[in-house]
């Protein structure tokens, strides 16, 4: 899903700011993301909220351990320093990418 | 292995997809995100803020579940396969013994930390033997150890499950002070009590001489007391907590000094505190402490000492004496109710007589309360009354009689039952509770209670007519205020046990005291008016059945007499250890009041305002504010009418106007307190009767009121002997050469004027107490006129009062102390040398 315009949020009134302006991120709200950490565990669920920190706030997410043992967790909150990889769907996903080079795990890309 | 399991959440798709149709966005998502300005959120429209609160914070280990840790990773998993394996090398081991020992002891604390109110996931199903006992069969035939503890381990399992049961069953637990989930963990409830304990005997025997036996025992006598009490074999409960005690000293004597738990990692002996994390998604896991050896050993003592004291309750304990057993229970250091479930005590009382929350109608417990309260009876007059009528009219008008008593008044009581079912059924809950989720109940009973009350005034009127009564007695509103200002003082005293006045507040706190405590003596005397006045109605009744010509009617009112309580009952009200008590402690908190008003720091009118007036910027928190909101749940119950800011201030100023007079009145109430406390001390009957233990067999009961009685009465002459050093800073009388003029006539407060009939008139001109009055028997006169006060020597001719400099005067709160703690005077050495230079300086 690719939003074309977002409304700005009627509150808080922060983020009426420049926060408001619809970014790239907005477009991978609602999105499923596979979120690893660093004791290993994979957290997936929709991408509810996120910060300048790389906070992913997610919801209805299930939480596989390294032994492949599955949990319902509803909604989580991972912080960015416990990040070692974050993925999400190919088909959410490309249409965000300008570059094909950002689909490698070292390149950088710029806006 | 957990798998999704919530058919309440929809799952994404991201485990039917292949792994492909996931990219790596890493380096995207920090490059777009390191570009927002901070402290902004990029959000979904459905999300807010309460789900931002409701999230789980993955990696913190206090609300992350599934954290993985090295010590996870690290560990052997504690699985039925281990506990085989375990219990295999142990019973091969020339020091399994000796580990068992170890692990039978660890699973005692993990029992206490329950018992305590951790939950079952955190405590005992943390240990891989608890969970997989079922593995330890095969063993346990051919080796004494092991049986001994399989036996065990089942025995702890049964007697949780009881608890958890129970504790369901009575609705009186909350999260915070004990928890019932068990997340279908097997509790054994198809095996049979009888058989377990069996098992326990057997396998008792076989490790005789062992330190495992004493282990045992404590487990099989534990679970027999618990069960020989919940029927009602009160002689076979007090046997089985005679050995659960024998038992618990030897296993603290001989078998705890032997044991080397090492540390707080328990994996040895088969604990893995984080076994059940997974189960607590929707709490997020606490990461428990077990409790320590020491005390888990005081734990099991004080247990003990309250099933005993279940044990030695009457078989049909009265419903009156529940509540002050269960405030004993609660407050006792040595005994510490709050160690222990609250609803084993529910257990017993539930299954003592299921008078109180079983299936019988509350209401028939209410009448039961009504009908044997040891306090002036309520109801009883009432009958005797209608008997007493019904013995003097014809049989025509005696059937009417008895119509109308079917048809109103039957409903009125069931009304009035129906009303104060509740009421006191809370009361009572209340009492069961934690200090401060039982002070928010008492409060809310209070106030509905002042509701009930305008509804039980229409009750008398009813009753009064069909009992062809006028004027008083109101037995109705009369028992509904009574209890209303007993959870009104109950309220503050609760709120003293949660530490939460400050020194500052102590005098209004006082201030309050006194006044619901008057108004309760007079609600008392009020009931003697209502015992008498039945007294006399059946005995006028009888006197005229005497004169009337049927012999019938004579032969049949010969054998009608007034039920005996009632001949003495309105003198015994009067000397009742209980208005005793109430009035003791009314005196003391008059004393009190008077001492700290006026050796007080000035309430500064500039700070804080009253109720929802805006502070003034930057003041604080002002004493006048502090005031309402401290006192705020009391002035919304109504009656007595409330003691507002503005009479407190007055009655404070008042008090200081007049310092001498107001030390002397103080000491009047302070002389009066110890004067009751002495004589209910001197009788160990009398002061139980004075806390409504009278009825409860057992030493134990006598012994716990003169304690509190002596320990009331050891302040009380503590504060006397502050009063009487605080006298040393008065100014001294003037000298004839000093002495200009006749002094003025100093009043001292007139507050407390208790005993005067239509209430008394405050410094604010505002009436006071309930309208009934009272007969007061004994109270002090506090108004006390013309004080002789000499002007302060050598101050000139302008006369100017001089100021006292106080010293500081603090109340010192101990461990048996309940809202009085003991005035104490500092640096007296002070006011030694001012003396002396003064009266250097008069010489």
């Amino acid at each position: 899903m690719a939003a074309t315009s977002i409304t700005p949020p009627p509150v808080p009134p922060r983020a009426t700011g420049p926060a408001a302006v619809a970014t790239p991120l907005h477009a991978l709200l609602e999105q499923v993301l596979r979120v690893h950490v660093t004791d290993g565990r994979v957290f997936a669920g929709k991408l509810k909220c996120t910060d300048r920190d790389r906070n992913l706030v997610l919801s209805e997410t299930v939480e596989i351990t390294p032994q492949g043992d599955e949990r319902h967790v509803a909604m989580v909150m991972v912080p960015g320093k416990h990040l070692t990889k974050v993925e999400a769907l190919a088909v959410a996903a490309l249409p965000l990418l300008v570059d094909q080079a950002d689909l490698a795990p070292a390149s950088n890309h710029g806006e | 292995m957990e798998t999704n399991g919530d058919a309440g959440q929809q799952r994404p798709d991201n485990g039917k997809k292949p792994d492909e149709s996931f990219v790596d966005i890493t380096q995207w998502l920090e490059t777009e995100t390191s570009a927002l300005p901070t402290g902004h959120v990029v959000r979904s429209e459905s999300f807010l803020m309460i789900d931002a609160m409701m999230a789980i914070e993955i990696m913190t280990p206090k609300m992350d579940a599934g954290l993985v840790t090295d010590e996870d990773l690290r560990t052997p998993a504690l699985d039925r396969a281990w506990v085989e394996a375990t219990a295999d090398r142990l019973a091969a081991s020339e020091h399994g013994d000796r580990d068992i020992t170890a692990t039978m002891v660890a699973l005692l604390l993990a029992e206490t930390s329950f018992l305590y109110g951790l939950p079952l996931a955190d405590t005992l199903f943390t240990c891989a033997y608890v969970q997989h006992v079922d593995a330890l069969d095969v063993l346990a035939t051919d080796h004494p150890a092991i049986a001994a503890l399989r036996a065990s381990i089942r025995g702890t399992i049964k007697l949780a499950g009881g608890v958890v049961t129970l504790m369901r069953q009575a609705g009186v637990y909350e999260d915070e002070d004990f928890s019932t989930e068990a997340h279908h963990f097997d509790l054994l409830p198809d095996v049979r009590e009888i058989d377990i304990v069996a098992d326990l005997v057997a396998a008792e025997k076989r490790v005789k001489g062992t330190d495992l036996a004493p282990l045992v025992a404590l487990h099989r006598h534990a679970l027999v007391a618990f069960s020989r009490v919940s029927v009602r074999d009160m002689e076979a409960a007090s046997d089985a907590i005679g050995l659960w005690r024998r038992a618990l000293d030897t296993v603290r004597d001989q078998v705890v000094p032997n044991v080397e738990l090492g540390g707080e990692d328990w994996w040895a002996w088969g604990f893995n505190p984080r076994a059940n994390r997974k189960l607590v998604v929707g709490c997020p896991p606490r990461n428990i402490k077990l409790m320590g050896v020491e005390p888990a050993l005081d734990f099991w003592s004080k247990l003990t000492t309250h099933f005993s004291i279940l044990a030695s309750l009457p078989p049909v304990i009265r419903a009156v004496d529940i509540l002050p057993l269960t405030t004993y229970l609660s407050s006792t250091p040595s005994i510490g109710f709050t160690a222990i479930p609250r609803a084993l005590l529910q257990y017993v009382l539930l299954a003592h007589d299921l008078r109180m929350l079983g299936t019988v109608p509350f209401s028939q417990w209410v009448k039961q309360l009504c009908a044997e309260s040891a306090d002036p009876p309520y109801l009883t007059p009432m009958a005797c009354g209608l008997v007493a009528s019904v013995a003097v009219t014809d049989a025509r008008a005696r059937a009417m009689l008895a119509k109308q008593v079917d048809e109103r008044v039957a409903p009125v009581l069931r009304t009035v039952f129906q009303t104060l079912d509740r009421n006191i059924l809370d009361l009572l809950r209340s009492g069961l509770h934690n200090p401060a989720r039982q002070r928010r109940m008492i409060a809310k009973i209070f106030k509905y209670l002042d509701q009930t009350q305008a509804a039980a005034e229409e009750w008398d009127v009813q009753l009064q007519e069909v009992m062809r009564e006028t004027g008083d007695p109101f037995y109705l509103t009369t028992f509904t205020y009574a209890l209303k200002l007993r959870a009104m003082v109950h309220y503050i005293d609760v709120g003293s046990s949660l530490a939460i006045y400050a020194p500052r507040e102590l005098p209004a706190l006082y201030y309050h005291i006194d006044h619901l405590l008057s108004a309760l003596g007079s609600t008392l005397d009020r009931q003697a008016r209502c015992a008498t006045y039945a007294h006399l109605r059946v005995a006028h009744a009888l006197d005229a059945v005497q004169l009337r010509p049927s012999s019938a009617l004579r032969k049949r009112a010969g054998k009608t007499k007034p039920a005996p309580q009632f001949a003495a009952v309105a003198t015994d009200l009067l000397a009742d250890p209980e208005w005793r008590w109430i009035d003791a402690r009314r005196a003391m908190a008059a004393g009190m009041f008077l001492i700290l008003a006026v050796t007080g720091e000035p309430l500064n009118e500039d700070l804080g305002g009253e109720g929802d007036t805006p502070r003034t910027a930057g003041k604080g928190y002002g004493w006048r504010l502090q005031y309402v909101q401290r006192f705020r749940a009391l002035h919304a119950a109504g009656t007595p009418e409330p003691r507002t800011a503005d009479v407190y201030l007055a009655d404070v100023n008042q008090a200081r106007a007049s310092p001498a007079a107001t030390l002397a009145a103080a000491s009047a109430h302070l002389a009066m307190a110890h004067a009751h406390l002495a004589a209910l001390a001197s009788s160990a009957e009398r002061a139980a009767q004075a806390l409504h233990l009278g009825g409860l067999l057992g030493d134990w009961a006598r012994e716990h009121a003169v304690q509190v009685v002596q320990g009331l009465l050891d302040t009380c002459i503590a504060s006397q002997t502050a009063v009487e050093q605080l006298g040393a800073y008065l100014p001294r009388p003037a000298t004839p050469e000093t002495k200009k003029s006749p002094q003025p006539q100093l009043k001292a407060p007139a507050r407390h004027n208790h005993g005067k009939k239509g209430g008394k008139k405050g410094p604010a001109g505002k009436k006071r107490g309930p309208s009934a009055g009272g007969r007061g028997k004994g109270k002090p006169a506090a108004k006390q006129q013309e004080r002789e006060e000499g002007d302060e020597e050598g101050l000139g001719e302008d006369a100017a009062e001089p100021q006292i400099v106080w010293p500081a005067v603090r109340v010192e709160f101990g461990p048996e102390s309940s809202v009085f703690g003991r005035l104490v005077v500092e640096q007296p050495e002070v006011v030694e040398e001012q003396v002396v230079e003064n009266a250097e300086t008069r010489a």
